[in-house]
């Protein structure tokens, strides 16, 4: 959908190249953001990506498929910056967060807390596979090309990250108080 | 209770929060880093989606001729024989513009030398046949960088050279522990560095997996027993007809021909 101005910026157009940088960018944010769970990391890497695409746009064989080729660069580009973060971080003890608990009325947030630490406990490659199947919606062979993995690699993932998400889910699950013990 | 059974609609619920706008801010300080950033040439395959038929057979034309007046030369001049250089580089002076001609030449060689020499890296840990003719320059100290700086020569690198074309075709091969990374964020991390591949695909080398660039980006990066290999086939853009025969197909013939020795190399 964006094929004349990919052409436009392949033969070196940077306005062509910042109009397809606006009509994309949105959407690597949110990729970003939902697979590094961090706005300034996701930030970095939506940049960092476009930046390669600008670079690399020549070797990017058919036009029509500029968004799924920027995609890939973007998961790699999310990838870079969790592993920047985490040799950032050696040496820092992460405090864990605790559940917050109060009345009921929490529950959602409770379990929606829930889910974001067990999801932060993921892989960066696994959040991958989630994100794009489960936010963009897309089939799993075409998550595989997206990323550019094999789709066996995409299945094993998608089957290890839902399982470790249930495992910790259950896990914070049983640590958690019920509500009679929070009455009491 | 969490309830854990269904998993795939908490997930599309949570997946949904979150920001879907990248800041204006960034989007300018893209636009500000493009315009100090040049595009990557690339190696073939080439396109030409607004090249003028006619332009495109009056250059080729052209060479022809050239190339035709220069063959008559060397075959007519006493002693001079066959030329030594590879290809039949016409004069600059009557060849157009490289960036206006794809294939300048009407008569590219043929094919690239036959892989009839092996190479081992004691250094990498690794062997491998390369073209007759070629020369070599084993690495002197391990790499120990994260990712692969790419100048010709490097003392961590081994580099086998075509000796005409020099820095314009050579392959070039390192490899290092890969430490508490995983295999396949080690690869990934050097697909993503700066000298690394765009687009990559799936590739196995001697038993080894890993990723391959695409789109004409010709560096394999694998690894295999807690070790990472990087195989790069550089191509430059300054004479394609003479590098044209060193494409993905012939990388893929030497990459057919290694054999990794990780137990081998030294740190």
């Amino acid at each position: 959908m964006h094929a004349e101005l990919v052409e436009q910026a392949r033969r070196g157009d940077r306005e062509a190249f910042d109009s397809l940088a606006r009509l994309t960018g949105d959407r690597c944010m949110a990729i970003a953001f939902r697979i590094l769970r961090d706005f300034d990391l996701a930030d970095d890497a939506v940049q960092s990506a476009l930046l390669t695409a600008w670079r690399e746009l020549r070797s990017l064989r058919d036009p029509e498929r500029f968004e799924p080729w920027l995609h890939r660069i973007l998961t790699n580009a999310c990838y870079a910056e969790a592993r920047r973060r985490r040799r950032w971080s050696e040496g820092i003890q992460v405090l864990s967060v605790e559940p917050v608990h109060g009345t009921d009325d929490y529950a959602t947030v409770d379990n929606r807390d829930q889910l974001e630490r067990a999801f932060r406990r993921l892989t960066v490659q696994q959040r991958a596979v989630l994100v794009f199947h489960h936010y963009l919606g897309l089939p799993l062979p075409e998550v595989a090309v997206r990323i550019g993995i094999p789709l066996g690699t995409v299945k094993s993932r998608m089957h290890h990250a839902k399982r470790a998400l249930r495992a910790s889910l259950d896990a914070e699950a049983r640590k958690r108080p019920t509500s009679q013990e929070r009455m009491a | 209770m969490t309830a854990t059974n269904d998993i795939d609609r908490q997930l599309n619920d949570f997946l949904t929060d979150g920001p879907t706008e990248l800041p204006y801010q960034s989007f300018d300080a893209v636009r500000d880093r493009t315009e100090q950033t040049g595009q990557r040439v690339v190696i073939g395959p080439w396109r030409l989606p607004e090249m003028n038929k006619i332009v495109t057979i009056g250059l080729a034309a052209a060479a022809l001729v050239v190339a035709v007046f220069v063959g008559a030369q060397l075959l007519g001049s006493p002693g001079g024989g066959l030329g030594s250089q590879p290809s039949p580089t016409p004069d600059p002076t009557a060849t157009p513009a490289p960036t206006a001609t794809p294939e300048p030449s009407p008569s590219p060689p043929a094919s690239a030398p036959p892989l009839t020499q092996s190479f081992t890296s004691t250094q990498h840990g690794i062997s491998l046949s390369y073209p007759a003719g070629w020369t070599n320059q084993a690495a002197t100290g391990p790499w120990t960088g994260g990712t692969f700086p790419l100048e010709f020569g490097e003392p961590h690198a081994d580099w086998l050279a075509d000796p005409i074309l020099e820095s314009d075709v050579f392959l070039t091969i390192a490899s290092q522990p890969i430490g508490d990374s995983t295999p396949e964020d080690w690869v990934a991390e050097q697909m993503a560095s700066d000298e690394g591949c765009a687009a990559t695909e799936p590739v196995d080398v001697d038993g080894a997996t890993g990723l391959i660039g695409g789109g004409g980006c010709d560096i394999a990066v694998v690894t295999t027993a807690g070790r990472g290999y990087r195989i790069q086939l550089y191509t430059s853009g300054d004479d394609p007809a003479a590098v044209a025969p060193y494409d993905r197909a012939w990388f893929e013939e030497v990459l057919a021909t290694v054999q990794l020795q990780p137990e081998d190399a030294v740190d």
